[in-house]
């Protein structure tokens, strides 16, 4: 599992945007508002209901007046457009009181276990006021100008799992649909598509009164909500390791389920020649100034060339036709284009992978396993056996160890700093796993073979959390990213994409080798649509007759 | 202050790194104070403690040798913390509690912080575990990932002479805590004394890292 390969994923089916999509579309979800104050400048307070079977969850929005000149997504920012809690349950006056006092001030708040997920987001100054404009004036936007770019709100920040008082996972992870990863902070990210839609329709009115028109739906479903992420995400995936290998383990399964069809069905072949074609469209719309990833792209869209003129020559009832693409696409095409087929692939494939999204999530154990069995040789074996990769680079040249992963003190952020030109390596935070195998081997070899595990832990307590990570009973084939974190040739967007792509998220626009920015929800019904619209057929719309 | 136990977890296991353990073992401080405090044990004031004691001094010197059936450490004093982690790393080989045996601790600081560590030995094991901690009071009885609510009256004991591990009768444990459901209360004072800690972990920016936009936010316009 290499940094480069993770760093070309795109969603599938797994995703957690969709996988949530199609749960509250199947449990019947209902969703409303149950409050709408917002003024004629656009401040107030709206509440929207999400309906279940068991359960109501309340987006609880703010909408401020914020002045321009403090519009920013860098997490030090104290101010943002609308800000949001979901709240579990249905808030009486009271609670909304308490919300309405912290929710503005996001990471300076307090919050307690009933508030699920902390959120914010700031107009993309581009494109809100025009498409208010628009409206005001009884027209609608250009289609081409809202897919420029593709949002008119965009979080800066979601918050989930505990943080600043607010709910553990554990508290909601047993929850019918809301056990997968990210399932929460999903729905809180869909719902405030829905307010940032309305909010434009309620200041369109405002503007031009009778001569407003809303949004058409068409156009809005364009419209999804942006997010600009930076290294704060990194560091994620690597202190996640067990996670993180079972969401790589269930994809990698997914595609094996497909690949061991021995024949495609009708449909589904049907399907996937149409996903091609999807796909073609989206790459096209997928325009980005970063002159490494628009290369990347223009490459994907001949790969995806190459793949139509592939399948033209297979039959579906060819022997094993989706292994066949599978293996000719990781000899003949990009990663960008090899992991683009692998999301092809599953596509069409829902009822044989759909389970899966429900088997992401692990339930993290409250100790670690007691007990660290054998003995010292034993893991020298298991290094030298299984994390070769890791001691490979030679960690004595600044190269190998040109970077270090710390927080900041003014942002309290996971930051990368340059070790040999900047202070602060001493606090480092435990990312360069490969360094780190390496320096407990070298001691390993320095020791008796013969000594018990618990016994070189205790000389050498320093090398515990290497230890903890090598003897990880589930980390499987997947756990490890066999890269050097902390080497001068990391490209450390690599780790966000990988993350994101999980999410479900498009668009990723590189702003820089540490932050860019993406899409979520981007062509998906809203809420007030899931009567009408299907909940997931929509990730690479249907092109344009 | 009402806290999530995520949040008590990443403060314990930032501040145990901020007062010089090394991150494995700061890992460990995170997952005891915050299995201390899902079951209204005020796990992080004992950290909070023990981290004074430990940053003082040469920690290293606080592990118990483990050796014999009377475990003591170089310093005189058994770290609580430290102790936990050396008995839950022999889980599965030979302890001095199997079968009518019984270890003794010499000298434990912050007793509470090795309980979760027992608990996982209980539950390793299959076995439930008495806990002596003198000679007139009961023991307390731990069961995997279980303890007894006699284990209150140990909450605030910043030393005790000895401590006692036996194996006690399997079967359910009489009184064990249960886990609290929602957020947790923590005094102001200690998550202050705990982030203190924490603070230590955290790298003030410098020009180098301003100038280059470190976490690469810096440079984000809006648009």
């Amino acid at each position: 599992m290499r940094l480069d390969r993770l760093g070309a994923f795109h969603q599938t089916r797994l995703s957690f945007l969709r996988a949530m999509l199609r749960h509250v579309s199947a449990a019947g979800f209902r969703f409303g508002y149950d409050r709408w104050e917002i003024g004629d400048d656009g401040v107030g307070t709206a509440v929207y209901a999400a309906r279940g079977p068991d359960r109501t969850y309340s987006l609880v929005c703010f909408a401020h007046d914020l002045d321009p000149s403090m519009r920013t997504d860098r997490v030090i920012a104290e101010a943002w457009d609308a800000t949001y809690v979901l709240y579990d349950g249905t808030p009486d006056d009271g609670e909304i009181e308490r919300l309405r006092a912290n929710t503005p001030k996001q990471e300076a708040g307090r919050f307690r276990h009933t508030d699920l997920i902390l959120s914010r987001t700031n107009k993309s100054a581009r494109l809100f006021d025009h498409v208010v404009e628009c409206l005001a004036s009884g027209r609608q936007p250009d289609a081409a100008r809202l897919d420029d770019v593709g949002y008119v709100m965009r979080t800066t920040a979601v918050y989930g799992n505990g943080k600043f008082g607010i709910a553990d996972r554990q508290r909601y992870a047993g929850r019918a649909g809301f056990g997968g990863p990210f399932r929460m902070e999903m729905l809180t990210v869909w719902m405030i598509r829905q307010f940032v839609a309305d909010l434009v329709d309620h200041m369109a009115r405002v503007g031009g009164g009778d001569t407003a028109v809303p949004l058409d739906p068409a156009l809005r479903r364009r419209l999804g909500i942006g997010n600009s992420t930076g290294l704060g995400l990194g560091p994620f995936v690597v202190n996640h390791p067990a996670l993180f290998a079972r969401w790589i383990e269930c994809r990698e399964l997914a595609l094996a389920r497909v690949c061991a069809q021995p024949v495609a069905t009708e449909e589904s072949w049907a399907a996937y020649r149409q996903w091609i074609e999807r796909a073609r469209e989206a790459v096209a719309g997928w325009v980005v100034p970063d002159p490494m990833q628009a290369e990347r792209i223009a490459r994907l869209a001949t790969d995806l060339d190459r793949l139509a003129a592939y399948s033209d020559n297979l039959a579906r009832d060819d022997s094993l036709p989706w292994a066949k693409i599978n293996g000719w696409a990781a000899q003949s095409l990009s990663l960008e284009g090899q992991e683009l087929v692998v999301s092809l692939l599953i596509e069409p494939h829902g009822d044989l992978v759909d389970d899966l999204a429900d088997r992401m999530a692990i339930d993290d154990a409250e100790m670690a396993l007691a007990g660290v069995p054998g003995t010292a040789g034993d893991v020298l074996g298991r290094i030298e056996d299984r994390f070769g990769w890791a001691l490979e680079p030679d960690y004595q040249t600044r190269d190998a160890q040109a970077r270090f992963w710390y927080v900041s003190a003014n942002k309290l952020e996971p930051r990368l700093g340059e070790r040999w030109e900047e202070p602060g390596a001493a606090l480092e935070l435990p990312l360069a796993t490969g360094r780190d195998i390496a320096a407990c081997h070298a001691d390993l070899r320095n020791g008796p073979t013969d000594r018990s595990l618990a016994d070189f832990l205790l000389r050498h307590p320093e090398h515990r959390h290497a230890v903890r990570r090598l003897y990880d009973p589930d980390l499987g084939r997947y756990g490890q990213i066999r890269d050097n974190l902390i080497g001068a040739d990391l490209l450390p967007l690599n780790l966000l994409r990988c993350k994101l792509a999980f999410f479900g998220a498009t668009h990723f626009d590189p702003k820089s080798d540490r932050w860019l920015r993406i899409n979520m929800f981007c062509h998906a019904p809203f809420p007030d649509e899931l009567d009408t619209q299907p909940p997931d057929d929509w990730i690479y719309p249907q092109p344009a007759p | 202050m009402l806290c999530s136990l995520n949040e008590i977890q990443t403060l314990a296991t930032k501040a145990a790194r901020g007062a010089g353990l090394p991150w494995g073992l700061a890992d460990e401080a995170g997952r005891v104070a915050r299995w201390l405090e899902a079951r209204g044990l005020s796990g992080l004031s004992a950290l909070g403690s023990a981290l004074e004691g430990l940053s003082a001094q040469d920690w290293r010197r606080c592990f118990p040798i483990p050796s014999g059936t009377i475990w003591r450490s170089e310093a005189g004093e058994i770290d609580g913390l430290l102790a936990g982690v050396t008995i839950a790393d022999r889980a599965g080989q030979p302890l001095p509690f199997a079968g009518d045996g019984a270890l003794t601790l010499a000298a434990v600081r912050w007793p509470l912080l090795t309980m979760p560590f027992l608990a996982g030995v209980a539950q390793v094991c299959d076995v439930r575990l008495n806990i002596s901690l003198g000679l007139e009071a009961p023991a307390i009885g731990i069961g995997p990932q279980t303890i007894a609510d006699s284990c209150r009256r140990i909450e605030k004991l910043s030393l005790a002479g000895s401590v006692r591990i036996e194996q006690g009768q399997i079967g359910e444990l009489p009184q064990s805590l249960p886990q609290l459901d929602g957020s947790i209360p923590v005094e102001i004072e200690v998550y202050d004394r705990l982030n203190g800690w924490a603070c230590r972990t955290y790298v003030p920016e410098s020009a180098e890292s301003q100038a280059r936009g470190a976490g690469g936010s810096e440079l984000i316009e809006t648009d």
